[in-house]
């Protein structure tokens, strides 16, 4: 029964796709059709419906595939999904005048209240922070203290929550349970900084309350961040679009791979010789090898991106330079 | 939850499909509000929640996601079915939730102003 019915809708659906150019996003177009209609025709055949019936059943009730069909193909020309499509002339001035263009339209002021707000939290978080320094500073006065840094972190809590909350002219604002729990991660993480700070005074125990806290304020934004979903606006998008594949390592992927192996080469050398000077020279003067590292793949990074001399290959030996 | 302008029993009554359809868009970041669905649970949930008065075609509806999941509102994912075949699932985003409740508070303020201005006491005239 199930190869009839396979066998069926298979063919009703090459029939329907058949004549579109096929790109990847109209090839994923036709297997989310194919694996809804399988569900609908095992839901059809338990009502009691022959494979055959069910298949004609199931695809006909999906009404009129061809101006779907239209504009995915539509959609495949000039996308950079679509292999058979020449790469877009992209003419940037024209492309810069409509993000102005969009920028302007889409352009939200920030609102006077919060903007007042958020300097009024910001001189209150300031001030609880030089009255907690003081107070640990003076020895005593451990209230004074508490209360400073309970009086700071919630000006971070709200300042964060709040700020999130916001609609800018390029993000959608989060909704209120999210911009809650970024308040409260916020919050959290400087209560147990301020805990770790009290532990010379009030004992270690104090150290791992604050270690504690901070620890779940980490936790808590790791959730956040990986539960996180999009909230830029479309017009955003539509201009990151643009610019995507314009850079050096998307059109000249041999570039990329080139710059790979550099960076690999550059920071294997840089800790060679950290670890040699660490042994010899002493850690006064080993971190010098991984700064002249990092000064070395800047270059290169900046050389491979913006080549000299037009699009060129770059010269191999900015790898070696650091070793001397 | 679904906007449904013409809430009522389920009886043959004249309603604008048009101004329906105009809010596809929002009715379906609507039906994914509470949880990730794949096409044809969100096709249903649309048809259910209006007593089988309307159903906006399937195939209309893959036009939809694909604009949602372009403008960034939502996301899709080919899921991991163990039984039958894979599907792909949709999943709203925070940028889809701000629009939603945009469009229903603009939806709510225009269907006030219409009722105002067309005397509108109750749903009859």
């Amino acid at each position: 029964m199930s190869n009839a019915e396979n066998s069926s809708i298979h063919r009703l659906l090459d029939q329907a796709f058949d004549g579109a150019a096929m790109n990847p996003e109209l090839q994923d177009l036709k297997e989310e059709i194919r694996s809804n209609l399988l569900v609908r025709i095992a839901e059809l055949g338990e009502q009691g419906l022959t494979a055959e019936q069910a298949s004609r059943r199931a695809f006909e009730e999906l009404g009129d595939l061809d101006g779907v069909i239209a504009e995915f193909a539509d959609a495949g020309h000039g996308g950079p999904g679509g292999p058979a499509s020449p790469a877009p002339a992209f003419d940037p001035a024209a492309a810069a005048a409509g993000h102005l263009a969009a920028a302007a339209l889409n352009k939200v002021a920030p609102r006077p209240g919060f903007v007042l707000g958020i300097l009024i939290l910001s001189l209150a978080a300031l001030a609880s922070l030089v009255l907690f320094v003081l107070a640990l500073s003076g020895g005593g006065a451990a209230g004074t203290a508490v209360l400073a840094a309970f009086a700071a972190a919630l000006a971070a809590g709200i300042a964060t929550a709040w700020s999130l909350q916001q609609e800018t002219s390029q993000n959608h604002p989060l909704p209120r349970r999210r911009a809650l729990g970024y308040g409260a991660s916020a919050a959290s993480a400087v209560v147990g900084l301020a805990l770790c700070a009290l532990a010379a005074s009030a004992g270690a125990g104090m150290l791992a309350a604050g270690i504690f806290v901070v620890l779940g304020s980490a936790v808590g934004f790791i959730w956040l961040g990986m539960s996180q979903t999009n909230r830029k606006k479309a017009w955003v998008r539509s201009v990151a679009r643009d610019y995507q594949a314009q850079d050096r390592f998307t059109q000249d992927p041999v570039a990329a791979a080139r710059f790979g192996i550099y960076t690999a080469v550059i920071w294997i050398t840089a800790f060679a010789v950290f670890a040699l000077l660490s042994l010899t020279v002493g850690f006064a003067w080993s971190w010098l090898a991984l700064l002249a590292g990092l000064a070395v793949f800047m270059l290169v990074l900046a050389r491979m991106l913006f080549p000299a001399d037009g699009g060129r290959a770059q010269h191999p030996g900015s790898g070696r330079a650091k070793g001397e | 939850m679904v906007n449904n302008p013409d809430a009522g029993p389920p009886q043959p009554e004249p309603f604008a499909a048009d101004l329906l359809r105009g809010h596809t868009d929002t009715i379906v970041l609507g039906v994914l509000r509470d949880a990730e669905r794949y096409g044809l649970e969100i096709y249903k949930a649309i048809r259910d929640a209006t007593g089988g008065l309307y159903e906006i075609k399937e195939a209309t509806l893959y036009a939809t996601y694909r604009r949602l999941v372009k403008d960034g509102l939502v996301e899709a994912s080919w899921g991991d079915e163990t039984q039958g075949g894979r599907r792909k699932y949709y999943r709203i985003t925070d940028a889809g939730r701000a629009v939603y409740n945009n469009n229903v508070r603009s939806w709510t303020a225009t269907a006030n102003i219409i009722n105002t201005l067309l005397n509108v006491k109750g749903g009859t005239p």
